[in-house]
């Protein structure tokens, strides 16, 4: 798997926000890609070392438009957790 | 906060204030919490997104703007206060800047306009009310009996200011403009209230008698106000179906107290009333021209210092009165008016208006001090008790308070110092005048 090609985009919402507090951070990652991909490629996007990373898979919904109905895509999200004292200045908005 | 003042001229003092920096971050957490609650953050509830990132969001500019809109009145006003100042128009704030982690203000306060009052004691005028004239009095008692008059079918014929029901066919240069056949279409053949095509068409008709049918022309000047007619030659068919003519009551003391006024039974009584009524109307028109001319020789001979932010004030006011009034305007005829619509042209003349509206006030204000007419409490309350008998709803009746009274006070001083003013440029006496401003 690509390094540069497993972060999809940072979560950032109120949730991701809060577990920032305890040092995790929340990415869309690409479906194919590990735990092992996902750590690897936030150390070496971010400069930091990852303690643990945890996936789970966001079932795309189930859109209608008149009589068509189509399914949104599903999409991987990992949770990584940071070894104490790095951060990512990303999530912080300044 | 600091406050210096940096000049004063033109009726205006500069201030200079250096916000702290604590009152600045107090305005700026509370801008963000506002700004939070109204943006829409994807991802976040409204008003939950951490600071960092509404900022991100929004950008630090439109957070420091939300800021001072609070912080720069507040700060102003303080000043105002601390500086003890009395701003006689909201002061304008000049600039704003950064200067983190202070801020910096600089705001112009109009003070109270300077007058020196031009020498309104020398003023005289030497006309006289208009006089009645016994044509004015018959003139009215016609429109009394013309106003109980009654129609009845003449055996004659037609004659001016009968009524005529006839079936009328009216074309011009062979066009038909009116086609009244068997519509019982009633003209009255009042000579004095209609324009020339109607003069044109009663002339014809005068003279005819009931079954009578009659084709006749006329030529119409090409400056006439009805484009139908303008320049053309009219022809009339005319047969003519009844005509009435108009009675009046006789002027007779039953007349008279038929109108139901108090205290008048005969028609001297009626003639006598009318002519009072007459004069009474001329002397207040002749007062009102007076007054207006006064005024504005007064304004015209006094020295003002006016600051401009004042008249700019004021003329906002009139504006927003002037648009008011084209909204309604253009209401009536299904249209709309915005500000935007607006004209420089309106801009200037409510400027204009606006500063002879602040001198004429302040001319007055200006009299009434130099005159120093006293008001005594009796006077007050008798005005109060007259406004009360005169309010025609409950809202309208003013409560006896000291606010009240107070205000009271001032709108009787102006009255009589100007009705004192006006005695003077008639050559009144002083004792005359006190009896009026008494009275």
């Amino acid at each position: 798997m690509k390094i540069a090609r497993t972060l999809i985009r940072p979560v950032i919402t109120e949730k991701s926000t809060l577990l920032n507090e305890q040092n995790r951070y929340v990415f869309d990652v690409d479906m194919k890609s590990t735990k092992y991909d996902i750590a690897r490629a936030v150390e070496w996007a971010f400069d930091v070392n990852v303690v643990s990373v945890s996936t789970y898979r966001r079932r795309g919904k189930m859109k209608r438009r008149g009589f068509r109905e189509k399914k949104r895509p599903d999409v991987k999200r990992a949770i990584v957790t940071l070894a104490p004292g790095d951060s990512i200045v990303l999530f912080e908005g300044a | 906060m600091n406050v210096s003042q940096e000049s004063s001229d033109n009726g205006e003092i500069v201030l200079r204030l250096e916000v702290d920096s604590e009152r600045v971050g107090r305005h700026m957490n509370a801008a963000v919490r506002r700004v939070s609650q109204r943006v829409n953050i994807p991802g976040f509830r409204k008003g939950k997104a951490p600071r960092a990132i509404l900022q991100n969001f929004v950008g630090k500019e439109y957070l420091v703007e939300e800021a001072m809109e609070s912080l720069v009145p507040e700060a102003v006003g303080e000043a105002v206060r601390e500086q003890e100042l009395a701003p006689f128009a909201p002061p304008r704030v000049d600039n704003v800047e950064q200067t983190e982690p202070t801020v910096t203000i600089v705001a112009t306060v109009p003070l109270r306009p300077e007058v020196v009052l031009g020498d309104y004691q020398s003023i005289r005028y030497d006309e006289q009310p208009e006089e009645v004239t016994d044509d004015a009095v018959d003139a009215l008692l016609m429109q009394l009996r013309r106003s109980q008059a009654y129609s009845l079918t003449a055996e004659r014929a037609a004659d001016e200011n009968d009524i005529v029901t006839l079936d009328l066919k009216v074309t011009a240069d062979d066009e038909l403009v009116w086609d009244f056949e068997d519509r019982q279409f009633q003209l009255n053949l009042d000579l004095e209230t209609y324009g020339e095509v109607f003069v044109g068409l009663h002339q014809g008709i005068i003279g005819m008698s009931v079954g009578d049918e009659k084709e006749f022309s006329f030529e119409v000047s090409e400056d006439n106000e009805s484009p139908q007619f303008a320049g053309r030659t009219v022809q009339v068919n005319a047969h003519v179906k009844d005509v009435q003519e108009e009675v009046l009551p006789a002027l007779d003391d039953a007349l008279a107290s038929s109108v139901g006024l108090p205290e008048v039974e005969t028609v001297e009584q009626l003639t006598t009333h009318i002519r009072s009524q007459l004069e009474e109307r001329a002397e207040q028109t002749f007062v009102n021209g007076i007054q207006n001319r006064l005024m504005t020789e007064v304004v015209e001979g006094s020295e003002f210092t006016i600051s401009p932010i004042i008249v700019d004030h004021e003329s906002q006011h009139v504006l927003e009165r002037y648009v008011q009034q084209r909204r309604s305007v253009a209401a009536r005829t299904g249209q709309q008016f915005n500000v935007e619509d607006l004209t420089e042209e309106d801009v200037n003349e409510a400027k204009e208006i606006a500063e002879r509206e602040i001198k004429n006030s302040l001319v007055v204000q200006s009299l009434v001090e130099a005159e120093n007419l006293e008001v005594s409490e009796d006077d007050v309350t008798k005005e109060i008790e007259l406004a009360n008998e005169n309010a025609t709803s409950e809202e309208q009746k003013l409560e006896d308070n000291e606010e009240t009274r107070e205000s009271v006070i001032g709108f009787l001083k102006r009255r009589r110092t100007i009705e004192r003013v006006v005695n003077m440029a008639r050559g009144q006496s002083e004792d005359a005048s006190a009896a009026m401003a008494a009275g």
